[in-house]
């Protein structure tokens, strides 16, 4: 499973998609952390160090779920589309590690991918007098990556099993509902009927992205952390993961 | 060495190959014959159980190690043909020291440069020759070669012909499909003519022997066949 892995990690390493989402991430994230820009939410500026560090971080965990769908869509697809399965089946390789190799893979790619964007922020902490800051962000870096592998891998266990168009429309409602969890909360109680039992559906399936987001925030930040949505977290990613298991190609 | 017996698989509803029946000989070249869509690459792939089989038994004795080269190769293009052999190489859980020595004469029997040149420089035939040379990892007995010579210019069939000449002498058995029927009757020992996956023809080295060639038997067996 490792040589599928990392083998699979060189090529998602090398996608172009990559360094140009990276790279958005990073003026973004530059953006939003310099002085001279003020964003304001109804009309208070926010260019504290605390609310751009918020901003910033919570721009991290959303770029992170988009490069998550983006570098996980289409690993498992393409190995049978080129064949590349036939060389790896008629080797005795058996489905789960080789599926779980490339899902591997995906998940690392897009934890490196954050890990870059995360060191962009430990840089602007430094920057503003809050080296202090960088040694908690260690275990809240690992906290964002629980978020976005969770897309990831769920990414990965649909490619499996469904064509790249509707799964690339489930991960962005997984995605989606998961960074907008706070919102939609909000907006559920003033939507009823149908549309208020879906987005309650949904709510209820799809695990808080932006509150593990917020749990990493708290650490760096040595406020209250909610264990029991961590936990959940690893839960949730366990549960996905069986799909592994579960789903499997017929023919290579 | 491997015996097909009443092989059959149907795609929704249509049979693509009906009842079909062989045996590879230890040493032998066996050559499966057809047009487009006449069920080779099916009965390979279920030979390597890439495909199930809806009816019939494939017999391959206990520890046979089958080497397949497929059709159309892909490569990691950052990869180096020799990095390629140690991919395939680890997967069979070959040791780094043996993938390394083995990796480099593969690489020389197959007439490739251990030069770090990327795949993605690679010409087709260069792809085919590596193709054939991550099947010969582990020293296979048998080799399941899908159309070996597909997208080759003269030059390089012939080397490529050469090449799996020299497999055959060293002892290795091996399936082949093509449509290049010149090619096949200068290697193959023996092999059937498919087409809508009925075998249509069964045929020896020794029918080219009275001047008849491969070519004369193809029209003569799909000929009377077309619909």
């Amino acid at each position: 499973m490792n040589t599928i892995m990392s083998n699979a990690l060189k090529e998602r390493i090398r996608r172009k998609e990559l360094y140009i989402v990276v790279v958005i991430g990073v003026l973004l994230t530059l953006f939003c952390g310099s002085d001279s820009t003020s964003i304001s939410i109804n009309g208070e500026p926010l260019v504290s160090f605390r609310n751009m560090f918020m901003v910033m971080h919570i721009l991290i965990n959303v770029i992170g779920c988009i490069l998550a769908v983006i570098l996980s869509l289409r690993t498992i697809p393409n190995e049978y589309e080129r064949h590349n399965s036939h060389l790896v089946w008629v080797r005795g390789i058996s489905q789960v590690k080789y599926h779980g190799g490339l899902a591997a893979a995906n998940v690392l790619a897009t934890a490196i991918s954050v890990g870059i964007l995360y060191v962009v922020l430990a840089g602007y902490a430094v920057v503003k007098g809050h080296a202090s800051y960088v040694l908690k962000m260690f275990p809240a870096y690992l906290i964002v990556v629980i978020s976005v592998s969770m897309v990831s891998l769920f990414v990965s266990v649909l490619s499996i099993c469904l064509p790249s168009m509707a799964v690339g429309a489930m991960a962005v409602l997984f995605a989606g509902t998961g960074v907008l969890h706070g919102l939609l909360e909000l907006f559920k109680s003033t939507v009823g009927g149908v549309g208020g039992a879906c987005i309650s559906f949904l709510l209820q399936i799809i695990l808080d992205l932006n509150g593990l987001q917020k749990q990493a925030y708290n650490l760096i930040m040595g406020e209250h952390i909610d264990a029991h949505l961590l936990w959940t977290g690893l839960l949730a990613l366990w549960v996905i993961s069986i799909g592994l298991f579960v789903f499997k190609k017929k023919e290579a | 060495m491997v015996t097909i017996s009443n092989l059959s698989k149907s795609y929704k509803g249509k049979k693509v190959v009906d009842d079909l029946s062989f045996t590879m000989k230890e040493g032998q070249l066996f050559a499966l014959l057809g047009s487009n869509g006449a069920g080779k690459s099916t009965t390979i792939k279920m030979i390597l159980n890439l495909v199930k089989k809806d009816e019939g038994e494939i017999t391959i004795p206990e520890n046979t190690a089958i080497g397949y080269s497929p059709e159309t190769p892909y490569f990691p293009p950052f990869l180096t043909g020799m990095e390629v052999l140690s991919y395939y190489g680890a997967l069979q859980n070959i040791s780094k020291k043996e993938r390394t020595e083995t990796g480099k004469a593969l690489l020389e029997l197959v007439g490739l440069e251990n030069d770090g040149t990327k795949i993605k420089f690679y010409s087709k035939g260069m792809l085919q020759r590596l193709a054939l040379a991550q099947a010969l990892l582990g020293d296979p007995d048998a080799l399941i070669l899908d159309e070996p010579c597909a997208g080759l210019d003269a030059m390089g069939r012939i080397e490529m012909l050469e090449l799996i000449g020299n497999l055959k002498k060293m002892g290795k058995t091996i399936l082949m499909n093509s449509h290049i029927l010149n090619d096949m009757e200068k290697v193959c020992d023996e092999g059937l003519i498919m087409q809508n996956g009925k075998v249509l023809r069964r045929f020896q080295k020794e029918d080219f022997d009275n001047g008849t060639g491969l070519e004369e038997i193809f029209i003569k067996a799909v000929g009377g066949n077309r619909k």
